[in-house]
């Protein structure tokens, strides 16, 4: 809402400069986001929320500066018009609660030319440009009294009745047509209108037209119609003020996709007892600028006000509310400020009723809000609630994702954030069979129109970007929302290039799987597996899933190179992992048992076991737990895997370390060796392995 | 006999100190401690003495044979420190070796971190919700009607319907994108009674095109607090306490009326530019041009907030009147771009390695 300082001083002395009267809007709720000089007056631009259409006219806005600064109003002048001359309009509304009151006066042998400077300077300040006086001073009182009008060219409706008064010095004589109306309806289908700004608009029965005889003639409350509209040629007029109801108009809007002035006052909707009175003071503006003669006002329907409804508000309630004890005395001063009437009822209890263009006050929290910013939320003291515990248990996953983030970002990941929505496009490349996507409605773009089923598209986009900016070492986490048809999941995502390795090791899919044994680790997880699995993004056998139970909670692969080579990201070894953070929220656990240190030291032993190039080192492990020599057996570790033409192509040797402890005292070498040979000769048993 | 043992014991210490080289120590070793040396000599006359004597002046030349001892030693180990000086001096100018980067976390969750940390110290507790939600959650249960022009400033993304497995109820309980974080509000108030202190943090989505300061996903924080006897001072205290420990304690602050459906009292919180400080001190000629922060205003929006609105309690169940509460909300990126002095948002979602090691 844009209006100038002169013009708000038409309605109320203001003593305050331009500047200090916009701190004090802005302080009162009306956000005045910008002040300008103009040509000598100062265009306010306010932001009016859409709770106050009131505040959506300069009187409207006058009278908050004359609550606010205390000035009283400036009575303004009668302007009621006399209505002369014959003619009859039947107007026709068809739905009543789409429109419930429509009036239209006749006002012939106007002269149309260009505004008088006071009208089209003030036009033209805040923003609009100046057409003719009719519709120029349409636009004014609009814009001064927050009620929309449209004027149509009379002689352009046809079966409209054109009054030709007798006694009118010889003039142009008109033999009237009998019958003209004009009715308010919904457009039938397949009805097309040009509006003003030159457009053919197809109507739908659900947008509210204004016909004459033949065809619409305006779009009910929106926009009027091109070949209606008043032109230098124009000589009759037909000046509409109205009522539509707001959700008509703002149905109608978004199907046309026209907002206008007028629609953006009729979908907040506008304030019946200003409907007559707006249309009076545009007659007399006419007529003074544009001459002609007044001629017959016609109503269909009823402008009656809804009788306002009284609040009752008890005093030390809202105090409690606000923090601040005001008297009765005060808060009736700055609700009467306003324009509201008080009655007090008991001694703690108020009868207010607010003013008829405060279709927004029906309750005392409301009213609250009234008092509160007539009394100025600067002087309501600071204080800080005492806040008792809560019964809201802290969330695990909050903890879970926490840890886990510790442990990624010390071992050097950088956590990162994707959005969120996926193309179709990327969607294919990602998804495996049988997951479903969600898609949305009204996607921005084809770029954005699925709920991503992972994180592995952002990530690998994360991987690319990195890479084609010069940042060569990428290992990067993310912790977000995915989606499927029946859910919605938080993740966890790693991704990382081999030169991205962050420990010692070589990198690859082994460091990964180790980061990820570490960040179970600590988030307590421990009966789980890493078993093959085939998934189309990944290398034929290099992935794996996470299951515990029968529960897969995560994966681990080697991108394919086809993705690679689609994002460009020219690296040899892409390694990704995700785990469903959702459903490690029962498996995690954080409380820990102290271990007794050992009193012993540990002996460990070498052995380097040949066996078929089919075993798997977990079939190795798994055999050597099956058999005997386990007792004090503390740990397995894996050392290395050896190939060589000595010992043939179906055969390697794996090299693991066997360490023992006992609790009670320290292993001899015999008790140690009767072990390890029952070990090997289980392996050898098992697996037909031989030691090297 | 009798010797003057002090003077020995000096005149040796006062030649020891002076010697300058390993030679000189084991000339010097030799002449008292040495099998012909001086102490040898004197021991070598304890025969001369009665019976009685023999005991004190065998204590008397031991004693001096540990000082001697003593000094020879400490007086090596003088000269070898002097020597490894003379040889090399540790330069600590040198650079720290260098040493491979720990990761980072996002700065959107290194400030989520930052308000929740001091909302907590508060007393509040963390929840979240889901980005997937239903109409009344995102809308009618905060007092915000179908149709009205209050939902103007909430465009929102909705879910094609065939494409979830949970149906909506009816044809107008769609479900869509939240378009903020206050439908957690619905959803804790109708699990839990008060007293209740929450702080929400959480992706929400818009349909705005992207570019500098606009994302179509974006990042909030939600809080509220509901009792008996909550009031809008209390509203204000903690809001102030919130912003003078996240911007410190010089900012000012303003509290301007303003329109949520589901508050009300509601207001939005400026505070004052930490770039020109217009409202601190007299705006000089040189600050009339425009602040690249605020524009010129000398404020800066940094949230929403209000008492909430007595039709929320009614739709979450609550009896009437019985509790009262505050709300508010606020954008992370906004407020992670006001701190560190970010000036475009896709920043946020490039994840440029170079960007992120800066937090």
């Amino acid at each position: 809402m844009k209006l100038t300082y002169n013009w708000l001083k038409d309605f109320v002395d203001i003593s305050l400069k331009p500047k200090e009267l916009a701190d004090k809007l802005t302080m009162a709720g009306l956000e005045v986001v910008s002040l300008e000089e103009f040509e000598g007056d100062y265009v306010f631009e306010i932001e009016i929320t859409s709770n106050r259409p009131d505040w959506l006219s300069v009187i409207g806005i006058a009278r908050e500066v004359s609550a606010i600064t205390g000035r009283k109003l400036k009575p303004t002048a009668d302007s009621r018009q006399p209505t002369a001359g014959s003619g009859s309009l039947h107007i026709k509304i068809e739905n009543k609660k789409a429109c419930p009151f429509y009036s239209a006066r006749l006002i012939y042998e106007v002269k149309v030319g260009p505004s008088p400077s006071g009208i089209a300077d003030r036009l033209k300040a805040i923003g609009l440009r100046p057409v003719n006086n009719i519709v120029d001073i349409t636009n004014y009182v609009l814009w001064a009294t927050g009620q929309p009008l449209h004027a149509f060219d009379l002689d352009k409706i046809v079966g409209a009745n054109l009054c030709v008064r007798p006694n009118d010095g010889g003039q142009t004589r008109r033999s009237a047509p009998t019958h003209r109306k004009i009715s308010v309806r919904f457009a039938k289908s397949g009805e097309e209108i040009i509006s003003i700004d030159g457009i053919s608009r197809k109507l739908s029965p659900k947008i509210l037209v204004i016909t004459d005889e033949n065809r619409p003639v305006a779009i009910a409350g929106i926009m009027g119609g091109k070949e209606s509209q008043v032109s230098e040629a124009t000589r009759n007029i037909l000046l509409e003020s109205a009522y539509f109801h707001p959700l008509v108009i703002r149905k109608a809007a978004r199907l046309l996709g026209l907002s206008s002035d007028s629609s953006y006052r009729f979908e907040r909707s506008v304030s019946m007892g200003g409907i007559l009175d707006s249309s009076d003071l545009a007659s007399s503006l006419i007529l003074k600028y544009a001459g002609g003669n007044p001629g017959p006002l016609f109503k269909a329907g009823s402008d009656a006000k809804t009788p306002a409804k009284s609040i009752i508000f008890n005093i030390p309630r809202a105090n409690k509310l606000l923090g601040k004890d005001l008297s009765a005395v005060k808060i009736k001063a700055n609700l009467s400020a306003l324009g509201f009437k008080t009655a007090s009822l008991k001694k703690d209890t108020l009868k207010i009723t607010p003013p008829a263009f405060r279709q927004d006050i029906s309750t005392p929290a409301d009213i609250l809000e009234e008092v509160c910013r007539v009394y100025g939320y600067e002087n309501i003291p600071l204080s800080l609630p005492s806040i008792k515990p809560s019964q809201l248990p802290e969330e695990n996953i909050q903890l879970i994702q926490e840890r886990a983030a510790q442990t990624l970002s010390s071992l050097g990941f950088n956590e990162v954030i994707t959005y969120s929505l996926l193309s179709q496009e990327a969607l294919k490349r990602i998804r495996s069979d049988g997951q479903t996507t969600v898609f949305l409605e009204n996607p921005l773009s084809q770029e954005q129109e699925v709920l991503r089923p992972s994180l592995t598209w952002g990530l690998l986009n994360v991987l690319a970007r990195n890479l084609e900016l010069g940042n060569t070492k990428c290992a990067f986490f993310e912790i977000g929302n995915c989606f499927s048809q029946d859910s919605e999941c938080r993740f966890l995502g790693i991704v990382m290039n081999k030169r991205g390795s962050t420990t010692l090791t070589t990198g690859g899919l082994l460091e990964l799987k180790g980061v990820l044994e570490l960040l179970l680790q600590k988030i307590g997880i421990k009966d789980y597996k890493f078993i093959p699995s085939t998934d189309p993004l990944f290398t034929v056998g290099y992935s794996s899933a996470l299951v515990t139970g029968k529960e897969e909670f995560g994966f681990l692969g080697q991108a394919k190179k086809e993705i690679l080579t689609e994002l460009r990201i020219d690296e040899s070894e892409v390694i990704i992992a995700g785990l469903n953070l959702d459903k490690l929220k029962n498996l995690a656990c954080f409380s820990r048992v102290y271990q007794p240190l050992p009193k012993y030291p540990s002996v460990s032993r070498d052995i380097s076991l040949i066996v078929d190039e089919t075993i798997s080192y977990q079939a190795l492990i798994d055999a050597i737990k099956s058999g005997n020599g386990l007792e004090s057996l503390e740990n397995i570790k894996f050392k290395d895997v050896y190939r060589s033409e000595a010992l043939g192509k179906t055969k390697k040797s794996i090299t693991i370390s066997l360490e023992f402890r006992s609790p009670e005292e320290t292993l001899t070498d015999s008790q140690v060796n009767s072990r390890v040979e029952s070990i090997i000769q289980t392996v050898s048993r098992e697996l037909g392995a031989g030691i090297r | 006999m009798s010797f003057d043992w002090t003077a020995i014991e000096q005149e040796a210490q006062k030649e020891i100190n002076q010697a300058s080289s390993g030679e000189a120590i084991e000339a010097l070793r030799i002449k008292y401690l040495g099998r012909q040396g001086l102490l040898a000599e004197i021991t070598g006359s304890i025969s001369a003495l009665s019976a009685s004597e023999r005991p004190e002046f065998g204590k008397k030349a031991n004693y001096l044979k540990n000082k001697l001892t003593r000094f020879l030693e400490e007086r090596v180990s003088q000269l070898k420190e002097k020597e490894s000086q003379d040889l090399e001096t540790f330069d600590l100018t040198l650079p720290g070796e260098p040493i491979p980067q720990i990761g980072t976390r996002h700065p959107i969750t290194q400030t989520i971190q930052e308000i929740t940390a001091i909302f907590s110290k508060l007393g509040f507790v963390t929840v979240e919700g889901p980005e997937v939600e239903n109409e009344y959650n995102n809308f009618s249960g905060l007092n915000i009607p179908l149709d009205h022009p209050s939902r103007d400033a909430f465009d929102t993304f909705y879910l094609k319907p065939e494409t979830r497995n949970q149906k909506p109820v009816t044809r107008k309980e769609r479900f869509l994108l939240r378009s903020h974080t206050s439908p957690v509000q619905i959803r804790v108030m109708k699990e839990h009674k008060p007293p209740l202190a929450v702080i929400v943090p959480g992706k929400v989505y818009r349909p705005d095109a992207v570019d500098a300061s606009h994302s179509f996903v974006f990042h909030q924080i939600e809080g509220f607090l509901v009792d008996q006897e909550v009031s809008f001072a209390d509203l204000k205290g903690t809001l102030t306490a919130f912003a003078q420990r996240l911007f410190g304690e010089k900012i000012q602050m303003r509290f301007r009326p303003h329109f949520f459906p589901f508050t009300e009292p509601s207001a939005e919180v400026d505070i004052s530019c930490m770039l020109c400080k217009r409202n601190q001190k007299p705006v000089t000629r040189n600050q009339e041009k425009k602040c690249s922060v605020c524009g010129g205003k000398g404020w800066l929006e940094i949230l929403g907030c209000g008492m909430i609105h007595p039709n929320v309690f009614a739709n979450v169940g609550y009896p009437k009147d019985k509790y009262s509460g505050f709300a508010f909300g606020m954008g992370i990126e906004r407020i992670a771009m006001l701190k560190y002095g970010i000036n475009d948002i896709r920043l946020f979602f490039e994840n440029d390695l170079r960007f992120l090691r800066q937090f």
